[in-house]
């Protein structure tokens, strides 16, 4: 009687490990598992802009406007640009506190004018006393503070080198603030400017636009104008030349105000570029060359 | 005993007491006895130095199987106990750290060869298997002409000899060319061209006996620093009869010695040596000595319109745009201004296109009259060569008028003995048979030539240039003793001697050194093997080289003591043997023959050189070779000398071995013999690292004393024709010999009957050309040959010829503002591949600097130590900058010797050659230099 | 005192107004363009300006600039219109204060097509036509290849097949957001222009480069873009590579995935199993 019990015994601890394991397995299939695969189904026939034949998943095909595509903007927002390093070059001794790439930032970005992703601050040297401006956007350090410390993914380093946040995560603990020693961010206590006329436009985390009341928002190095291959809102705007932006694995950058083209490297060196904190280990993406004190 | 003192200090002390000894400088007693002690377990023994012509005579000692001391033969009468500072180090370039130990071949991950592959280390059976398996598959595709060896002047006579004997006889291929075609061939094709036999007529006794000493592009200072040693003694006991000259492109070294220093621009020698001339001939007509240019000499002239040893195909797909910006000149060149007046003799005037229509008669020349010879030497006055050599912009034009004055004035003096030195200066030169042969003119003018101190004297700058390559015949054109592949009557001698069938040597020409890389290149030569050379670091225009080697289907073996350049571009390495780790014999520059035991056992697995080629001959048989072959160019070919063999005692299974290398009367030689007594003799006993061979078994020695067998048959061509050589025991004993050595005396002066048998047989009077017995040459005008002429009788005369000045082919220009010299220093030998290995070498000089004078260095934006790109149109590497060098160059010139890997400075340097010589310029070539 | 308040008054405003006015010299008034507004034309330009302008002059015909003084100007404005052709040219060129010259960035023919583009807004302008004399337009064709013996680019150019020197080239290496000019050259004699390469320069995993080059003879341009080897290899790093924590669940190593979900499912079952005693406990007492 015993033995049978034992053996009922065991069979179903046997039966509850086999269920367990399945159940363990399974979890791990669907964790593993791509969502994205893509199915194959039927083909169509398609005549594309070149005026060539082409055959597509049936799948594949959707409305023309990508931009309405919550999907495509998240995967657009969370892959950079593919086998791109960007990097900024700030030449203090032209900046001339213009604040014209404030004025475009916030413009383009749904800011209030107290809200910077870019801030024009006024310096002063220590030995000489004398006063100078530095702009100051979010550094895209690489090895970044801000999104170690997000609980939940909110932030994250792509491998394009920009920050960015996806404010569809992001919770408003407002961490990242705490972290960030260049007090690059910002926070949306109240609901952002122009709220009623962004509302029906679909989230671009890359543009982070609409604002959302509640979470935080920073400089994202204009991650939708590079990617097509035009130079950021504040780069663009500047009328002094104060801006450089390129991508460091071309090691060339180019001028936002008269559109030269130089290498990074040689422009680093000849005029003894620094980057800010650099002994916090952040290890910043954006260089700063030396102002003119007199 | 030894425990009182370190071992080192003991070896120091007795280093130091044999050294100072040597010298004659008294040491204290005790560090003398010290030195006793320790010596007392050493084992001294004669050598010959490593390194350039001069042919040092060294002592070296050797304890546990190792050299532990190295010290100047007080009894060599080349440098009675001197060493330079690379002489002394003969030792240490054995026992360099990255010294080659095994062989090593490219594989791939399966073992198998790949040319993309990693150098793995191999057997030495599986090296010759592969090597046997590239040379069938090549001789199948190509034939004999699509092998290729890179021959030496640096290798001893007997390995030479053994590599001529395979390469000929055994594969019937004449593509072996030495690196001594980059060194002498200049001065081979003019010895010649005027005397009709090879090697200088004087010896280094001159240095001493003459009273004006003349160095023509020559650094005797650095490059031949014991001769400059007796210069230098000689100079300063006599100071009031003694003058020294130094005719450069750049200040250096010699010129410190030096009464007058001529700085001169390049290629305009050619105009300095017939400034003399019409000196000679106009001004001080009394000077000349019309006894002996009447009886022993001729006038002769050549074509002007020769080319310059280019490719021929000026559109040829390796060439990059840029270089195509010089080629051409190969084809025709524009006339220049200085060439208008040179070349006026010939109907050209500046402006005119020069077509090249003789580059392959380049050496052709007939007998002119005298009146002719003057008249070609017409514009050729002080004021015009004046204008047209000066080389230093700073100098005043009347100074350096004044210098030439002065220097012809030494040579027109009526009693005074006169020695022009050359070396490199007038033979890597893109005339340079030219300018040998107008030394000799000059020379010849005045009657100072074959007499005791007084003498145009070809230095040689490698070990053995003479006595292995030119007296050998490791060449594409030669066999041993001066003979000619192409002369029915020089093979049939050869055949005999070597008892082949007749028809087994190839009549045709095989590639110059340059030819063979351009074979290479365009796929004509598929297996290569470098002995004793660095050609992928020595040649011109080494990007293409380089990349034909890397990325062509060949196979380039490379029997390399050192991973240098040609090491790390080929496919197989074979680790040979040094200097000392074999028997072997050097001859110099002065014809001095000397010889060596083996000393010690070569280290690691290395082998020797002539067991390498003749463990190879084993591999093959007759059959494999001796059948018809094709050879491009040669009409019928080869013809199969299978039939033959029978008679001289094979069959077409025998192996060259057999026949070439172990026959019977090689064998005759026995081992252990009585001059080989406690010494050890690694071909022909083995040694006790018994490594295991070609044959994947342990060797063991061939038996018999192959040394001495090859030394003897090599005699046997030289016997009787002037270059007769004495027994091999008599080397053992003397500290060489001069050749020729007839009943058992040296030769000292050749030519004159007083001193040289073989002129006193030919009695003719004082002197003999007997190079040129019974020979005629055609006649003709100062344009060209006319056979409606009489012939001019050359029998036992020399040739005065004629030289006109040409412009070298690239010159400098707006884009490239700088000529580029390259050269040596005193501290490094050739490509560095031993020196640099020497810890004291490396540390006095680490690196290859660019010479460059100050003010073009400020011109240039830069200065003192600056790193720069120094550019030519093929190719650019960075180099130092040093302005206060041991190298003063004059404003327009830079200067960068070629020991230095790092700065390879043969990438920039232009492949042109000697059209008759084909000897390469790497003296001229046009550069720009910016920062890096 | 009262004059000098009166005179300043007067004329404060007339230096204002000769701040707003830019004066072009006489000799540039009057270039016109040597190459025709047509179509393509007007869209280079176009493209051009959304890249390079409309930062500050704003969308056309928006008259929304950027708010500076003087005012940047809506180019299909009326102001903008009134100038002539050879005065737009110049004010492109040259730049004054806070508007670039943008004579080292962009060709001639790139202005010239932004002003074609200015032109288009405006219906009643008609081009003038260009006097090209005896200028005949030659034929233009470019061969790019890479010198590896000395790092250069090579570039061959004949003018109607044959080799001419003294024809203008220029190459840029085309990057994202500009393009960095290597060189101005001439052609030699025969017909060649050399351009050095760093080759120490990032490139692809090939380390191919793509470069643009032009050629111009009097009036006659030829273009070209090309991909080729000029580099070194150039291997890139991965920014992020070796990031696991915090990043997407797709992307984290299966170790993590397994041991993580292992440690949640095994507390999970020692509670299960505690509760299930406990359960066990309550139903015996």
């Amino acid at each position: 009687m015993a033995e049978t019990n034992g053996n009922r015994a065991r069979d179903s601890r046997r039966n509850f490990l086999r269920n367990l394991s399945v159940a363990g397995s399974s979890l791990l299939l669907a964790g593993c598992s791509d969502s994205s695969s893509g199915q194959s189904g039927e083909k169509i026939k398609v005549l594309n802009q070149n005026q060539e034949l082409v055959e597509v998943n049936a799948s594949d095909i959707s409305p023309a406007s990508l931009q309405a595509d919550k999907e495509y903007l998240k995967k657009k927002g969370r892959t950079g640009v593919p086998g791109r390093k960007f990097v900024m070059v700030v030449n203090l001794a032209k900046c001339k506190n213009a604040r014209q790439c404030m004025k475009a930032c916030q413009g383009a970005h749904q800011l209030r004018p107290e809200q910077h992703h870019i801030n024009v601050l006024e310096m002063e040297d220590e030995k000489t006393k004398a006063t100078y401006y530095m702009p100051k956007p979010c550094q895209h350090c690489d090895n970044p503070n801000c999104v170690t410390v997000c609980p939940v993914d909110a932030t994250f380093k792509r491998s394009d080198g920009i920050v960015l946040i996806d404010n569809e995560r992001c919770i408003g603990c407002r961490f990242c603030i705490a972290a960030c020693p260049y007090s690059a961010r910002t926070f949306n206590w109240i609901e952002p400017r122009d709220a009623e006329k962004y509302k029906d436009i679909p989230y671009d985390m890359e543009l982070n636009v609409p604002q959302k009341k509640g979470t935080v928002t920073k400089c994202a190095f204009s991650a939708d104008r590079v990617r097509e291959g035009k130079l950021p809102y504040c780069v663009s705007a500047c009328p002094n030349g104060v801006y450089y932006f390129g991508d460091e694995n071309e090691d060339l950058v180019t001028n936002g105000t008269t559109r030269r083209t130089v290498r990074l490297s040689r422009l680093l060196q000849d005029n003894a570029a620094y980057t800010l904190m650099p002994e916090l280990g952040t290890k910043p993406r954006v260089y700063y060359l030396p102002p003119r004190l007199s | 005993m030894e425990s009182n003192v370190s071992r080192r200090k003991f070896l120091k002390y007795s280093a130091a007491t044999a050294a100072a000894t040597a010298i004659g400088i008294h040491l204290p007693e005790t560090i003398q006895a010290a030195g006793a002690l320790v010596e007392a377990s050493w084992k001294w023994d004669k050598a010959v130095c490593r390194f350039c012509g001069t042919g040092c005579g060294l002592m070296v000692a050797t304890r546990d199987d190792k050299i532990v001391a190295v010290k100047g033969d007080p009894l060599a009468p080349v440098n009675r106990g001197l060493n330079c500072i690379k002489g002394y180090f003969n030792a240490k370039i054995m026992y360099g750290e990255d010294r080659l130990k095994t062989p090593l071949l490219r594989v791939d991950e399966n073992g198998k060869f790949s040319k993309k592959g990693k150098f793995k280390p191999v057997s030495w059976k599986r090296a010759f298997d592969e090597m046997e398996a590239q040379i069938s598959k090549t001789l199948t595709e190509l034939g004999p002409t699509g092998l290729g060896i890179f021959s030496s002047g640096q290798y001893t006579i007997m390995e030479g000899y053994a590599m001529v004997k395979l390469m000929k006889a055994g594969f019937r291929s004449n593509n072996i060319d030495p690196n001594a075609r980059h060194c002498m061939a200049s001065a081979v094709a003019a010895f010649m061209q005027t005397f009709g036999i090879d090697e200088p007529s004087g010896n280094y006794d001159d240095i001493e006996i003459t009273d004006t000493i003349v160095c023509w592009g020559a650094n005797m200072a650095e490059m031949h620093p014991i001769l400059w040693s007796r210069a230098t003694d000689n100079r300063i006991s006599n100071p009031d009869r003694v003058k020294v000259v130094n005719l450069s492109t750049y200040r250096n070294r010699t010129s410190d010695l030096a009464d007058i220093e001529i700085i001169f621009k390049p290629n305009t020698d050619l105009a300095l040596w017939n400034y003399l001339a019409h000196e000679i001939v106009y001004n001080h007509p009394e000077a000349i000595d019309w006894d002996f240019v009447n009886k022993y000499t001729r006038f002769a002239t050549g074509f002007a319109d020769i080319g310059y040893g280019l490719r021929s195909d000026a559109n040829h797909k390796n060439y990059t745009e840029k270089e195509k910006e010089i080629v051409g000149v190969e084809l025709s060149k524009r006339v220049s201004k200085a060439e208008g007046t040179t070349l006026e003799y010939l109907g050209y005037t500046e402006g005119d296109t020069l077509e090249m229509k003789h580059n392959a008669a380049a050496g052709a020349h007939w007998g002119i009259s005298f009146e002719e010879f003057k008249k070609a030497l017409k514009p050729y006055t002080l004021d015009f060569v004046a204008e047209l050599s000066k080389g230093d912009d700073s100098e005043p034009l009347e100074e350096y008028k004044a210098k030439l004055k002065k220097l012809a004035a030494l040579y027109v003096e009526k009693q005074r003995r006169v020695v022009s030195f050359w070396t490199m200066g007038m033979n890597q030169h893109t005339r340079g048979t030219w300018v040998n042969e107008q030394s000799y003119m000059v020379h010849f003018l005045l009657g100072k030539q074959c007499k005791p101190g007084s003498g145009a004297f070809s230095l040689t700058g490698q070990p053995s240039a003479c006595g292995t390559a030119r007296e050998v015949g490791t060449f594409a054109h030669r066999l041993p003793a001066d003979m000619v592949v192409n002369n029915p009557a020089h093979r049939k001698i050869t055949e005999d001697i070597w008892k082949l069938p007749e028809g087994t040597l190839n009549p045709q020409v095989g590639s110059h050194l340059m030819k063979l890389h351009r074979d290479i290149e365009d796929g004509k030569i598929k297996f290569a093997w470098i002995n004793v050379c660095n050609p992928y670091q020595n040649t011109a225009n080494a990007n293409h080289w380089l990349r034909a080697a890397r990325e062509l289907d060949n196979f380039i073996v490379c029997s390399e003591v050192y991973p240098g350049i040609s090491a790390k571009v080929s496919d197989l390495i074979l680790p040979t043997a040094m200097i000392f780790e074999k028997w072997g014999a050097y001859g110099n520059a002065e014809r001095r023959t000397q010889h060596w035991k083996q000393q010690v056992t070569p280290v690691g697995e290395a082998m020797p050189d002539i067991w390498q080629y003749v463990e190879l001959s084993k591999r093959f048989k007759l059959r494999d070779v001796w059948g018809p072959q094709s050879i491009p160019g040669l009409e019928g070919g080869l013809p199969d000398v299978l039939p033959e063999v029978s008679k001289h005692g094979y069959n077409p299974n025998s192996t060259l071995y057999d026949v070439l290398f172990a026959s019977d009367y090689a064998r005759s030689f026995e081992w252990p013999a009585e001059v080989g007594k406690d010494t050890l003799n690694t071909e022909a006993e083995g040694d006790k690292r018994s490594i295991s061979g070609a044959d994947g078994q342990a060797w063991k020695g061939y038996g018999f004393f192959i040394q001495k067998y090859l030394w003897e048959e090599y005699r046997l061509f030289g016997l009787g024709h002037g270059h007769d050589l004495a027994e091999f025991e008599a080397y053992h004993e003397a500290r060489g010999l001069r050749w020729p050595v007839v009943d058992g005396k040296e030769t000292l002066w050749r030519f004159n009957a007083k001193y040289d048998v073989y002129a006193q047989k030919a009695n003719t009077g004082e002197f003999a050309f007997y190079g040129n017995k019974g020979k005629a040459i055609v006649s003709g005008t100062l344009i060209e040959p006319k056979d409606t002429m009489a012939k001019t009788d050359m029998d036992n005369r020399a040739k005065i010829f004629f030289r006109p000045y040409m412009d070298p082919p690239e010159m400098p220009n707006k884009e490239y503002p700088l000529w580029l010299c390259t050269g040596r220093v005193l501290e490094h030998w050739h490509s560095g591949t031993m020196t640099m290995r020497v810890p004291e070498l490396y540390r006095a000089v680490p690196e290859a600097l660019c010479y460059m004078h100050p003010e073009d260095a400020a011109k240039f934006g830069m200065q003192e130590g600056d790193l720069i790109w120094v550019e030519s149109r093929r190719g650019k590497v960075k180099a130092h900058i040093e302005t206060r060098g041991r190298n003063r160059v004059p404003q327009g010139l830079i200067y960068v010797p070629w020991f230095d890997e790092k700065v390879f400075i043969n990438k920039l340097c232009l492949d042109a050659t000697c059209p008759i010589s084909k000897q390469t310029d790497f003296k001229k070539c046009a550069v720009k230099i910016y920062k890096a | 005192m009262k004059k000098l308040i009166l005179i300043t008054i007067v004329i404060l405003p007339l230096f204002v107004a000769a701040q707003e006015t830019w004066v072009v010299p006489e000799t540039n008034l009057e270039k016109i363009s040597p190459f025709v507004f047509d179509d393509d034309l007007i869209k280079d330009g176009e493209a051009l300006y959304e890249n390079l302008c409309i930062s500050c002059h704003g969308t056309v015909r928006k008259n929304n600039p950027m708010v500076f003084v003087p005012s940047p100007g809506d180019p299909a404005s009326e102001k903008f219109q009134s100038q002539t052709d050879g005065s737009m040219f110049y004010k492109i060129n040259k730049g004054r204060g806070g508007m670039p010259g943008f004579e080292p960035t962009l060709e001639e023919e790139e202005i010239w097509s932004l002003i074609g583009y200015f032109r288009s807004l405006n219906k009643a302008y008609i081009q003038p036509e260009f006097d090209y004399g005896d200028e005949v337009l030659s034929e233009l064709a470019m061969a790019l290849s890479y010198d590896a013996n000395v790092d250069k680019l090579v570039v061959k150019v004949t003018s109607n097949g044959e080799m001419k020197s003294g024809i203008k080239v220029s190459a840029a290496v085309k990057g994202l957001f500009g393009k960095y000019i290597l060189e101005n050259e001439e052609t030699n004699e025969t017909g060649i222009a050399y351009f050095n390469v760093d080759r120490k320069m990032p490139g692809d995993e090939e380390g191919n480069l793509t470069v643009q080059v032009r050629a111009q003879e009097g009036y006659s341009i030829k273009k070209t873009e090309q991909t080729m080897q000029l580099v070194e290899p150039t291997v890139k790093t991965d920014l992020i590579a070796g990031r696991h924590l915090w990043s997407k669940a797709l992307k984290a190593p299966i170790w993590l995935i397994v041991v993580f979900n292992l440690i949640v499912s095994c507390i999970w079952g020692i509670i299960i199993y505690i509760i299930i005693g406990l359960v066990r406990l309550k139903k015996v007492s």
